[in-house]
């Protein structure tokens, strides 16, 4: 019994992780005013690039570099559709995502002739944590745990901080709640929003680098499978706010791992078990509603 | 002043509709510049590819039959995505829609004893309209009662309406054997086809009615005007009187209906029994069908047509050189993104060159 | 007496919006350390001038000079930085952040480290508020404060970023009279810390409580500046308004019939931007048109989308010709006879993409005269019948077809109007700013056509922010303020003071002799 329990938080931590990420990353395009539902196209993007990049390198963290600029580099046409060509934000979101869906499979098939998976590629290394390891029983959890589920908090901490301590934060939250107000205080709203946009890219880029080199060993087609907007739930359901998004994922991702825990083991089938994390972001998004209605006083910044 | 004229001619929006056309032919021609380069890169012929991918295709009998195979599904999907963005409504669940169309279809074709080939055919249909269109009703319902976004809840529900689908065929249609398929139809519950082996079939021309019959409702009914005005405007329309619920509800599911069809036609028509994940996308291919055209249903049925044959010119491609069909699938998101921008990218652009010659001309030095 | 210095020099200001003359040759002095205030009808262009001296719009002609030097300024931030600061009337606060970091916004102190620096900031918001007088909460958030807490944070921008000349634009609008009372005190203390106060108003009453010097715009003209000693509020309106109206005409007498609109203790909830409708039991005849004067955002909005359908009612009822319409969708209220001219031209009456037929019969599609098969209309039909509406109000177009967004101001309003008065025959007409953007002839036209519907029985209810139109049409002028009613004065040879009393506004009713 308690074997499948760590076994359901193992797998609970890595469901969260790219979720977390690109979570987190999202917050600030969201929050400064451009809506982002090319996270799904960004990941796919960077997960490719990690791949590529580890296997033109022959090193997984040149690949993560890889994953990383160009997770970037999806953020910034993103952004600059958005912000300077000022085409509708939900078109140009889904733009990306058929862009990064075809291009992935197109360069798979030109360079590899085969259009389903790369070959194995060098992966960035899993560690145990020191002490926390040995604990009995629960100490199983925190073994074999990749690089970037490790850098989770630091990314969920740093945003935290950039939001709410830094100038940039505010900023960014003016922004999106009233831009015309922002810019009679002289802030310069789309640098604001360029750059809020490609925090999400950078982190979107993580995120994808860890489903190809993190966790496994090597790009697989489609291989985001919806996580990308799973990722824009634990948005919603975070209350934009990176603690909230963060709890979100794990939450998610604890679904996740009970959905791959149970199948085969519960008398439910399969597909409903799948559904579940789609659902409940159907649920979430309607949870989300709810509780602005009902509440009277503003809504903080910071409130969870 | 001008003359009072009563009826519009094209003079009239002489220089606008014109201009419409114009930039869209415009943007797809860049977009194949911009092809050229991947083509360039893996070291194949732009031109040949071209050729393969507009010209050949269009040069048999046989080529003109895959194409037009290849084209009732995106008309279909093309309609169901115009009528819900001339809405301002993003129905990205059209995927899922096929596929509940489908298997309604399916289910109808398999399990209900009608022996009428006329009667059970539109039974069929009428149940892939009525289950995918209610499934479209839910998002809609979503949206109006919750302010859930459509493009949330719809992406979710083709995700849960996948699951559903899988699950009753696989436990409650399917036939003996390994494929995840149901039986074959019976065949009065077939559409017929035109040209055997070819895809293309009866299915094409009820596409071609779908049409008609949205335009009509689009041009000349109050259900069609009103969903212009929410679509533009909604708090204009909701001073005139207009119930924005109700008309966003109608424009979703009729939106919701038409995928369905595209489903049924699938299944009913070219492959004459149902299987998992027998789309390739058109859902998604819809939406780009209906960005394209601009929002314009006779622009749907047209550009439905030449992404058909975009579609089997890729496949066509891929026989003669080593180009595979993603790129056209490349292609055609890059269509899509500056078609969307229409001119404004190309502003760009050309300012910023301006700004280049202007300084070189002047020769004052840089800034 | 000391060196009188320079202040502000504004001389030979004219602003042409494409033809159209917001501001011609204004040239006025603001000493330094005075409280000066600017007043004006709506659209005298005040609003304009102090767009232009914020740094907001540039002036067509004429030239700004501050201490004495000529200024030119390229944005808001240019402004800022020489010491203009203004409050806006409609605040630019961000509701989700407290009160410190809306007041540092754009000018944040910051640490070595590259956060911000909270104390310091807190004791630089200090200083001010001590200058100023006032305190308020700092962590608090700007949405939970009450309006007139918001306009001292408004207020506090301004002074956190060293601003010697404060420009309060309508601060007394959206006021409780103990705030207004609030805000009189502490532009008394800033005046004593040093800084020059520019108040723009029409409220007469606060205007001679407070300034110094008051200069009067009328209608895009400087008509004069008069100490606070030579004032009088009879000569103040004198100068805003002049001695004639500039009203051809008075409502026509008609018989008065049956109510036709009877409002009880009309209440609606308070939304973000709005006015809430606080207990309005008020009624509208046949045969009559009930003006209501008043400056926007006193809850004119409101009336009319309450009346309409559009807002939900919390409290109290709506009867319109006879039915309780207080919960009834807009469909139905429509279908009754209520028509309606919103205030919103482009965003509230006409879809601007959309073809003339198209917003010519917006919402009327479905009726029998347009009936071909069954439920369908016949396009011919319709399109004869607008082309008939658009010769009947003289509409100047191309082609039915073309986009509304084609036609001029003036042409849009006439489709609306012609949409709602004489396609369908109503029998209750809200019209709001119903002649916004129409020449003369045009205006003229309009009041032609209101009359005639009054006369054939309709009831109107008129809301303008030009008064010479509620005084020209009104047989009642009821007045709102703050969504209360404050008063129903009947229309009969109505004299200057009674129109200071209406554009005063928020002044109860002295009890005449």
């Amino acid at each position: 019994m308690s074997g499948i329990i760590v076994s359901i938080l193992s797998r609970m931590l890595v469901g969260a992780t790219p979720l977390a990420l690109a979570g987190v990353g999202g917050i600030f395009g969201e929050r400064s005013g451009v809506t982002n539902i090319g996270l799904e196209g960004s990941m796919l993007l960077g997960a490719f690039g990690a791949a590529m990049g580890s296997y033109y390198f022959g090193n997984a963290w040149m690949g993560l570099i890889c994953g990383v600029l160009i997770g970037l580099l999806s953020a910034l046409i993103h952004a600059y559709l958005c912000v300077t060509v000022k085409i509708d934000h939900v078109v140009s979101g889904l733009a990306i995502n058929i862009f990064a869906t075809n291009l992935t499979v197109y360069v798979l098939g030109a360079v590899f002739g085969n259009k389903g998976n790369s070959p194995a590629v060098a992966t960035l290394p899993k560690v145990d944590i020191p002490l926390l390891c040995q604990i009995p029983v629960v100490g199983q959890i925190f073994t074999n745990l990749s690089v970037i589920t490790l850098m989770v908090p630091v990314v969920v901490i740093a945003a935290y901080w950039l939001l709410y301590k830094f100038p940039f934060g505010i900023r960014v939250l003016a922004a999106g709640q009233n831009d015309q107000a922002a810019e009679t205080l002289g802030i310069d709203v789309g640098r604001v929003r360029y750059a809020s946009i490609l925090i999400g890219g950078f982190c979107c880029g993580l995120a994808g680098a860890f489903l190809s080199i993190g966790n496994m060993n090597m790009f697989v087609r489609g291989m985001v499978s919806g996580r990308g907007y799973i990722a824009i739930a634990t948005i919603l359901f975070g209350r934009y706010n990176p603690i909230g998004v963060t709890l979100a994922a794990v939450f998610f991702g604890l679904v996740d791992a009970l959905q791959i825990t149970l199948q085969g083991n519960v008398a439910i089938p399969a597909e409903f078990i799948q559904c579940l994390p789609y659902v409940l972001t159907i649920l979430a998004a309607v949870l989300a509603e709810m509780k602005t209605r009902r509440g009277r006083k503003a809504l903080s910044a910071y409130s969870l | 002043m001008k003359d009072k004229k009563l009826v519009p001619t094209l003079a009239d929006k002489g220089s606008s509709f014109a201009r419409e056309i114009g930039m869209i032919v415009v943007n797809i021609f860049i977009s194949m510049v911009l092809g050229s380069i991947l083509i360039l890169a893996q070291g194949e012929n732009p031109l040949e590819v071209y050729y393969y991918l507009l010209i050949d295709p269009l040069t048999s009998m046989s080529g003109i039959l895959k194409v037009l195979g290849k084209t009732t599904p995106l008309i279909f999907c093309g309609l169901a995505a115009t009528v819900a963005f001339r809405c301002s409504l993003f129905n990205v669940g059209i995927e899922g829609q096929i596929y509940l169309g489908g298997l309604a279809a399916a289910a109808v074709a398999l399990y209900v004893p009608i022996s009428t080939p006329v009667l059970k055919v539109l039974c069929c249909l009428a149940a892939a309209m009525a289950v995918a269109g209610a499934w479209a009703a839910l998002a809609g319902w979503l949206k109006i009662r919750f302010h859930v976004h459509e493009v949330l809840s719809t992406i979710m529900l083709n995700y849960v309406a996948s699951a559903m689908v899988s699950f009753l065929l696989l436990n409650f249609m399917k036939e003996d054997g390994i494929n995840p398929r149901t039986n074959p139809f019976p065949e009065n519950a077939l559409l017929p086809q035109l040209a055997p082996p070819d895809q293309v079939n009866v299915g094409l021309f009820l596409s071609l009615l779908a049409a008609v019959v949205l335009i009509f409702l689009i041009y000349r009914t109050s259900l069609g005007w009103r969903i212009d005005a929410v679509g533009k405007n909604m708090t204009a329309a909701r001073f005139a009187g207009i119930s924005a619920k109700k008309v966003l509800m109608a424009a979703i599911c009729i939106s919701g209906m038409l995928g369905g069809l595209a489903g049924a036609e699938r299944v009913m028509g070219a492959y004459g029994y149902m299987e998992l994940n027998f789309s390739p996308g058109y859902g998604y291919d819809g939406m780009i069908v209906a960005v394209i055209a601009r929002n314009n249903p006779v622009g749907a049925v047209i550009v439905g047509l030449f992404m058909g044959l975009l579609h089997y010119g890729g496949v066509n491609i891929n026989m003669y050189t080593d180009i595979s069909i993603e790129w056209v699938y490349v292609l055609i998101a890059v269509m899509f993104i500056l078609v969307v921008a229409d001119s404004r990218i190309i502003n760009i652009v050309r300012r910023g060159f301006g700004r280049l010659f202007r300084i070189g001309k002047r020769g004052e030095g840089v800034k | 007496m000391g060196v009188r210095t320079d202040g502000i020099r504004m001389n030979g200001i004219t602003k042409d919006f494409s033809g159209k003359l917001a501001l011609e040759d204004v040239s006025i002095h603001i000493q330094e350390g005075t409280i000066h205030a600017i007043v004006g009808e709506n659209g005298a262009g005040k609003s304009t001038l102090m767009s232009i001296l914020s740094g907001v719009l540039q002036p067509t002609k004429g030239t700004i000079s501050i201490d004495g030097q000529e200024v030119r300024f390229r944005g808001t931030r240019e402004a800022t930085r020489l010491g203009i600061g203004m409050v806006y009337q409609h605040f630019m606060l961000i509701p989700i952040l407290k009160v410190w970091q809306n007041i540092i916004l754009g000018v944040e102190p910051r640490k070595k480290s590259g956060t911000i620096h909270q104390a310091q900031a807190i004791r630089e918001i200090q200083a001010a508020c001590e200058a100023y007088g006032t305190t308020l909460n700092m962590e608090e958030l700007v949405g939970n404060l009450t309006v007139g807490e918001q306009q001292r944070v408004e207020i506090l921008k301004v002074l956190y970023r060293k601003a010697k000349y404060i420009i309060l634009d309508e601060p007394t609008a959206v006021l409780t009279p103990g705030e207004i009372q609030q805000l009189l005190d502490s532009m008394r203390a800033l005046k004593k810390a040093g800084k020059t106060i520019l108040f723009i108003s029409h409220k007469l009453d606060e205007v001679l409580d407070v300034s110094d010097e008051i200069s009067v715009l009328r209608q895009g003209r400087y008509m004069g500046t008069v100490t606070r000693q030579e004032a009088t509020k009879e000569r103040l309106v004198e100068m805003m308004v002049g001695r004639e109206i500039n009203i051809d005409g008075k409502p026509l007498p008609v018989e008065r019939g049956n109510p036709a609109i009877r409002l009880q203790n009309l209440t609606t909830g308070k939304t973000e931007f709005g006015c809430a409708l606080q207990g309005i039991s008020v009624e509208a005849y046949e045969g009559e048109v009930l003006g209501f004067a008043g400056v926007d955002g006193n809850g004119q909005q409101e009336l009319v989308e309450s009346i309409l359908g559009l807002q939900k009612v919390e409290a109290g009822s709506i009867m319109v010709l006879g039915r309780d319409t207080t919960h009834l969708t807009t469909d139905k209220i429509r279908k009754m006879g209520v028509a309606c001219i919103p205030p919103d031209r482009q965003h509230e009456g006409l879809v601007m993409d959309s073809s003339i037929t198209h917003n010519a019969v917006l919402g009327n599609e479905n009726l029998p005269q347009f009936r071909w098969l069954g439920p369908l209309f016949s396009v011919e039909k319709i399109r004869t019948r607008v082309a008939q509406l658009l010769r009947d109000f003289d509409v100047r177009y191309g082609s039915t077809e073309e986009p509304v967004r084609d036609l001029s101001g003036g042409n849009q309003q006439k489709v609306i109007i012609a949409r709602e008065c004489a396609l369908t025959d109503p029998q209750v007409i809200l019209a709001v700013n119903p002649t916004r953007g129409l020449d003369i002839g045009a205006i003229r036209f309009v009041y032609e056509k209101l009359e005639e519907y009054k006369a054939a029985g309709k009831c109107i209810i008129l809301i303008s922010t030009e008064l010479s139109e509620i005084v020209r049409l009104s047989d009642r002028i009821g007045l709102l303020y703050q969504g209360l009613l404050m008063d129903v004065l009947e229309n009969r040879d109505i004299d200057l003071q009674e129109i200071g009393a209406l554009m005063l506004g928020g002044v109860k009713k002295e009890v005449g002799p």
